[in-house]
């Protein structure tokens, strides 16, 4: 079972955390205190470390700066309710691995402490397949068993980034950042109409359906069963 | 040059009056030396004035005098009038003549002070004195008036020039600091020099007025911030402890249908929340600091990329056309963020059916990005407030966001001093991005300049 380390110190919002992360299957430890969570995470070989970044004792950016000296190199999400743009930039350059703003949704939570579970070094891999989907990277073609998809070249980036994490659930808010790179909330249904789109062209009526959505969270591209 | 013609006008001034008075003072002095020689005259016997008339004019060395003693008849008696003088003032009170009929032509025609006395016998007797002295000191002042006048008028003018450069100048650095507190930064005070002129004093008092406005300023918009993040946790938590209820509520039920509903709410009015305190972190102006060169013809096409599907899904054909790289300083993923509000708004207002464009546009100044739509437009009058906070023109009651895009598309300008242009033209609706230093974007006194109606 992973074990998941929770720095935060509003006694709710921990609560919740801790209540959402166990649902999902993890072993949660919860620390409230810069001090002893920079401790705990030094030494409690965790898997993944939610960080909050304004703590009593020692701020999340002095916490992850240290742990990254200390050679410690779990990844970490840190989350917090100041300015995004400015803060996000701190947060990821003092060592973090993901950044979210309060408020979240704890789907959303989830989804990003799941991708860093499950982050594994970038595969070398020049061609990715999941079921009879395959995404040729060189030639920049995907094929689903013999049929050539024709995808634009945002088309085929999306659809590279969700084989890269198939079988996971990623949320629109990743997407954007991780296929777009960018850093605020789309308005409307930007994401979706794009994941539609793409869609329609991956999953022919008839076909087994390989992009699949999960209410209320994001998307999930996975093998037929 | 007005300071030139003061100058002039009070040397006009002093000169007439030096004038008067000199002609005046010259012209009593003769005057009574006249009624003096009168008096003695008339005080000897009537043979005895023949004589005294006679050594009068003998004593008249510059050929000044004029004398002359009549009978009743008007006959000279003695003197070198060869009759009683036209026009010879009342009796007993001195005044100018003109004389030219003099004896042996001793005086030229001239302006002359006369007096005539009654004679104790009926003789009359006209006794006279020229005053070319007085002409003399008329012309004499009349010449210092006229070189005193040039140095004045050209000591004035520079006195003036220099003086009005003075305030000219001052003037111009406080209407350059005023502008910069309008577009914002109310941390500028205007400058002094440290002379405690009338100057100095005046901007004290201005700068003490923006002290206390900065301080209310801040104070009102921490606690607006405040009030922000205070709302966001309760809401946070409660968004939480209905997301984790619906978790394990089965999903066909009513409750989970209500529970869905009730975080779709949440998340609407955390939308807004979010968006207030991303407007407030934009007008920090924090951001100008990461500043780098971007070309906007990449901006609109990674936008246009972005939301290309969303107008195709809405059956709205949108037409990008950046034509070649126009570089300009700024944030690239904040003027990435306005460009995609403005995309987002024009899609989301135009109609089925209908075209939206987004152009780069290279004008005189300065590149430009114009989007525009064919949705039903909005009032010009609501020009200035449709890029407010809150506001949503008519035309957008049924239609979901939170109202803070165009307002965040201005703060993103703002931060930029670019202008932003709406216009209202036969088709719909279109609003330009003007990528050039603008000294303000949005303030109340100058909507009708930025936010002019245009019709084409």
């Amino acid at each position: 079972m992973a074990k998941v380390l929770v720095i935060e110190d509003d006694a709710e919002t921990a609560d919740q955390i801790v209540a959402e992360l166990t649902r999902h299957g993890l072993a949660v430890d919860q620390e409230s205190a810069g001090l002893a969570g920079l401790e705990r995470a030094r030494t409690g070989n965790y898997d993944v470390i939610t960080l909050d970044r304004l703590l009593p004792e020692l701020d999340g950016l002095t916490i992850v700066e240290r742990l990254r000296q200390a050679h410690v190199k779990t990844p970490v999400l840190m989350l917090s309710a100041l300015g995004e743009v400015e803060d996000r930039v701190r947060g990821l350059r003092a060592g973090g691995d993901d950044y979210l703003t309060k408020p979240f949704a704890f789907a959303e939570l989830s989804a990003r402490v799941d991708a860093l579970l499950r982050r594994s070094p970038e595969t070398r891999a020049t061609v990715l397949r999941v079921g009879d989907l395959e995404v040729d990277l060189l030639a920049r073609e995907a094929h689903r068993g013999a049929r050539l998809l024709d995808l634009q070249p945002r088309e085929l980036r999306l659809l590279e980034h969700l084989m890269r994490h198939h079988g996971q659930v990623v949320t629109r808010a990743m997407l954007f950042e991780q296929v777009w790179h960018y850093h605020f909330d789309p308005r409307t249904n930007v994401i979706d109409v794009h994941i539609g789109r793409l869609r329609r062209k991956v999953d022919l009526p008839g076909e087994a359906p390989l992009i699949h959505t999960v209410r209320g969270v994001g998307f999930v591209l996975r093998a037929p069963a | 040059m007005a300071l030139a013609g003061v100058f002039a006008a009070g040397t006009i001034l002093l000169s007439a009056f030096i004038y008067w008075e000199t002609v005046g003072y010259l012209t009593r002095r003769v005057d009574s030396e006249l009624q003096d020689h009168a008096q003695a005259i008339a005080g000897v016997s009537s043979a005895a004035r023949i004589e005294r008339v006679q050594r009068y004019l003998e004593t008249d060395v510059r050929l000044l005098k004029i004398a002359g003693l009549f009978d009743a008849s008007g006959q000279p008696l003695a003197g070198n009038l060869r009759g009683v003088p036209p026009g010879l003032p009342v009796v007993g009170r001195a005044g100018d003549v003109e004389i030219s009929d003099i004896d042996g032509d001793r005086i030229e025609r001239q302006s002359i002070r006369v007096l005539a006395v009654q004679m104790p016998d009926g003789n009359l007797l006209v006794l006279g004195r020229s005053v070319r002295a007085v002409e003399e000191i008329s012309e004499i002042v009349t010449r210092a008036l006229l070189l005193a006048l040039v140095p004045t008028i050209l000591l004035g003018l520079i006195a003036g020039v220099v003086l009005s450069r003075g305030a000219v100048s001052r003037i111009a650095a406080v209407h350059r600091t005023s502008r910069l507190i309008m577009a914002g930064q109310l941390g500028e005070r205007l400058p002094t020099r440290g002379r405690n002129d009338d100057f100095d004093k005046l901007a004290r008092i201005v700068n003490e007025m923006l002290d206390e406005i900065e301080r209310l300023m801040a104070q009102a918009k921490g606690a607006g911030e405040d009030i922000a993040h205070d709302l966001r946790t309760p809401l946070t938590r409660l968004r939480g402890r209905i997301e984790r209820t619906l978790s394990v509520t089965a999903p066909e039920s009513d409750l989970a249908g209500s529970l869905e509903a009730a975080i779709g709410d949440i998340d609407q009015i955390l939308g807004t929340i979010t968006a207030i305190l991303r407007i407030a972190e934009v007008e920090h102006g924090q951001r100008r600091a990461g500043f780098r060169d971007v070309d906007l013809a990449d901006v609109i096409r990674e936008a246009a990329d972005l939301y290309e599907p969303v107008a195709e899904a809405k059956g709205v054909t949108l037409t990008v056309g950046t034509g070649h790289p126009a570089t300009t300083r700024g944030d690239g993923d904040l003027l990435f963020e306005a460009v995609a509000n403005l995309l987002d708004n024009a899609i989301k207002f135009t109609p089925a059916g209908s075209d939206v464009e987004v152009m780069l546009r290279h004008e005189s100044e300065g590149p430009s990005i114009r989007v525009s739509d064919e949705g039903p437009g909005i009032p010009a009058a609501d020009f200035p407030r449709v890029l407010r906070r809150f506001q949503r023109g008519d035309r957008s009651r049924r239609t979901p966001g939170t109202g803070l895009g165009l307002s965040l598309v201005a703060s993103i300008a703002r931060l930029h001093g670019f202008g932003l242009v709406v216009r209202d033209h036969q088709k719909g609706f279109s609003i330009e991005l003007h990528c050039w230093a603008h000294d303000r974007v949005s303030d109340e006194d100058d909507d009708a300049a930025m936010f002019r109606p245009r019709r084409r």
